[in-house]
């Protein structure tokens, strides 16, 4: 193999980093995405028996969205192997106990059930904030793009575009809003 | 009454149903594997395997062999040019030997191809260096010698010489032919190709049976330039630009066993080609190597070596030390 | 209470029978401005309706009798806050309909996202006065970030 052959080889099987901010996310819609990233499915490569899966760390895991109400409703199930050691446990209890387990779990559950699932996940970082430890951060190469734009809170938006908003509703003339 | 009237039918149809039903076993006979088996057996156990020259054989026609020869490659050698190519010196030494020994005195007709050898030596080194300055305008001299070189070595004549079929046509003392043979008599049929037809046409046939073996080739492996940025630099300040200028496109995993650096070389903001490696200075040295190809034009996704062009005389390309881009674009 | 109303209103216009009216009880409205304008020997004093003061933000309408939000023909969300708080008071309810003048659908629709946003924390300046602005300060499951899915609006157009 000449070295410029070896080079474009080296490019080819590279192993990416790539960054998730989950700010307003959904953990488990956007595990699908990552899952993909993980297992190298979004690479022209990509084969059964090949491994080039990518790194993947996601941060601000604690600021994830759910929707409706799910943060009540959503039960994760464990059984510590006792009689009557069946524990459920609502989302919102288990965010509040660990802010990353939430979208660990939701990973590893999208991975898929197979024996590339735990070497796959070996590559998944979450951190529960944007503060992430320098060796990793200068790994990080790509972003994996939201799939959620971030809402903006009424508090959050500026006087300026507060006041030059296009208005939409025309009020009667006699209506004067208090 | 009905059955009888059914049976009559199928004896009426009985010849076209026959033809339509027949089966056609076309399985290996139970014979045939024992016989292979012990065959196998015994070519194990013999020590030395005794191995002749497929012209020793008694069912070997070495005149209709020679016709074959011939058609076989759609060429138009005469016969006597054919016959005088393929005998070696050392077979006429050899046969000599023997005649002498039985008590022959009368001389041998045949005329050995020593001749032909070197003036196919010759030939082929011109046509081939002809033809590689022609499809490779832009590649340096030291490539277009290193291209030849490897084209016209030992191995690969000898390869193609085989190839071609003359391994059982050569006359000579040796046996089994070695590689250095194989490859004389190839000179020898390009000298009386020549003789037979005209240069042209032994240009022709240089062209579609050694050259267009470079087709599958990666040229790099055959040529590459030691210490590439240097002769980026040369190159550049010839022209008149800026030295190169080599940057950081995209780096991933800098902290882990597997580092990817992708690096970019600029003259004067223009980009001119980029590379990967697993550090710094080795992506640096393959960016300026890309560089360098797509200069020479000799990349994996440039235009590749067309096999069909006509021969001619080219002028030499310019070697490493002169070269510049604007001369040939 | 009654009683104590039907008393103020009865001081108010009896023994306080300023004509001036410079100190008003109720808020001003600023619905009209009085110009005066002197002719000659004419004085004109005329009370002249203000033009709004978004009016030049105000969206082109479309004469094609569809309500102000389809004739626009934006896919609201309940994200989009900008939009939704022209729907409502100051205190976060919805405006009825013959104010708003939208479509049943679309009425119901904007209702219901502003229902969404509010749940999810997204419009905290438009509450009732005591209520929590930051919805970071909520309790239990409700300080935790949620979203809603439009399409499980029922109305709809399609």
């Amino acid at each position: 193999m000449s070295i410029v052959r070896r080079s474009q080889q080296w490019g080819t099987f590279a192993r990416m980093w790539h960054v998730f901010d989950a700010t307003w996310q959904d953990p488990y819609q956007s595990s699908q995405i990552i899952a993909k990233y993980l297992l190298g499915r979004h690479k022209p490569i990509s084969h059964p028996m090949n491994r080039c899966g990518d790194h993947v760390v996601v941060i601000n895991s604690s600021e994830i969205a759910l929707r409706g109400d799910e943060w009540q409703m959503r039960v994760y199930f464990h059984h510590d192997t006792y009689h009557g050691g069946a524990s459920w446990t609502k989302a919102w209890e288990l965010h509040k106990k660990d802010p990353t387990m939430i979208m660990k779990k939701a990973v590893y559950r999208a991975l898929g059930n197979n024996l590339t699932r735990h070497q796959a996940y070996a590559r998944l970082h979450v951190f529960l904030d944007d503060k992430i430890p320098l060796e990793i951060q200068q790994n990080l190469s790509s972003q994996i793009k939201q799939l959620r734009p971030v809402p903006q809170r009424l508090d959050q938006i500026s006087p300026e575009e507060l006041e030059n908003f296009p208005q939409i509703v025309k009020l009667p003339e006699t209506y004067v809003l208090t | 009454m009905f059955r009888l009237r059914v049976c009559t039918r199928l004896a009426a149809q009985l010849p076209r149903a026959a033809l339509v039903n027949q089966i056609f076993q076309r399985e290996i006979k139970r014979s045939v594997r024992p016989v292979l088996i012990e065959l196998t057996k015994r070519k194990r156990m013999q020590k030395n395997p005794i191995s002749q020259p497929r012209n020793k054989w008694i069912d070997w026609n070495r005149d209709a062999e020679l016709y074959a020869f011939n058609q076989r490659l759609s060429e138009k050698f005469k016969t006597d040019l054919l016959e005088q190519a393929f005998t070696h010196r050392s077979y006429i030494i050899q046969e000599e030997d023997e005649r002498k020994k039985v008590g022959l005195e009368s001389q041998l007709q045949l005329v050995d191809n020593q001749e032909l050898i070197d003036e196919g030596k010759q030939i082929a080194s011109l046509v081939v260096e002809n033809y590689l300055n022609e499809v490779l305008p832009l590649a340096p001299r030291e490539c277009i010698l290193a291209l030849k070189n490897y084209l016209l070595a030992e191995g690969n004549l000898a390869k193609t010489s085989s190839g071609i079929g003359t391994k059982d046509l050569i006359l000579t003392a040796e046996y089994p032919v070695s590689e250095e043979t194989l490859m004389n008599t190839f000179y020898a049929l390009v000298s009386a190709l020549n003789r037979s037809v005209d240069l042209e046409h032994v240009g022709k046939f240089i062209r579609d049976i050694v050259i267009s073996t470079l087709a599958e080739k990666d040229l790099i492996e055959i040529w590459c330039p030691e210490d590439p940025m240097e002769i980026l630099n040369d190159i550049l300040d010839r022209e008149g630009r800026a030295y190169a200028e080599s940057r950081i496109i995209g780096q991933t995993g800098v902290n882990t066993l597997i580092p990817v650096y992708n690096i970019a070389v600029y003259s004067n903001k223009e980009f001119l080609g980029s590379g990967m490696g697993d550090s710094i200075e080795e992506a640096e040295k393959m960016a300026a190597l890309n560089a360098l190809l797509r200069m020479f034009d000799l990349l994996d996704s440039s235009k590749p070596i067309s096999c069909n062009l006509p021969i001619r005389d080219a002028e030499c390309n310019s070697s490493l030390e002169s070269w510049k881009r604007s001369d040939k674009v | 209470m009654a009683f104590a109303r039907c008393i103020a209103k009865f001081t108010k216009n009896y023994f306080l029978p300023d004509s001036s009216r410079s100190i008003s009880i109720t808020a001003t409205r600023n619905i009209k401005e009085i110009r005066e304008v002197k002719e000659n020997n004419t004085t004109i004093i005329e009370g002249i309706v203000k033009p709004h003061p978004k009016e030049h933000l105000m969206l082109k309408s479309c004469d094609n009798g569809a309500c102000p939000l389809c004739s626009a023909g934006v896919n609201v969300k309940h994200t989009d806050v900008l939009i939704l708080k022209q729907f409502v008071r100051s205190d976060g309810c919805m405006l009825p309909r013959r104010i708003t003048g939208l479509c049943n659908i679309q009425q119901k629709r904007v209702g219901i996202m502003v229902t969404m946003a509010h749940r999810a924390g997204l419009m905290g300046t438009l509450k009732p006065k005591n209520c929590r602005m930051d919805p970071k300060k909520r309790r239990d499951w409700r300080k935790y970030n949620t979203y809603y899915d439009e399409t499980t609006i029922k109305q709809s157009y399609y």
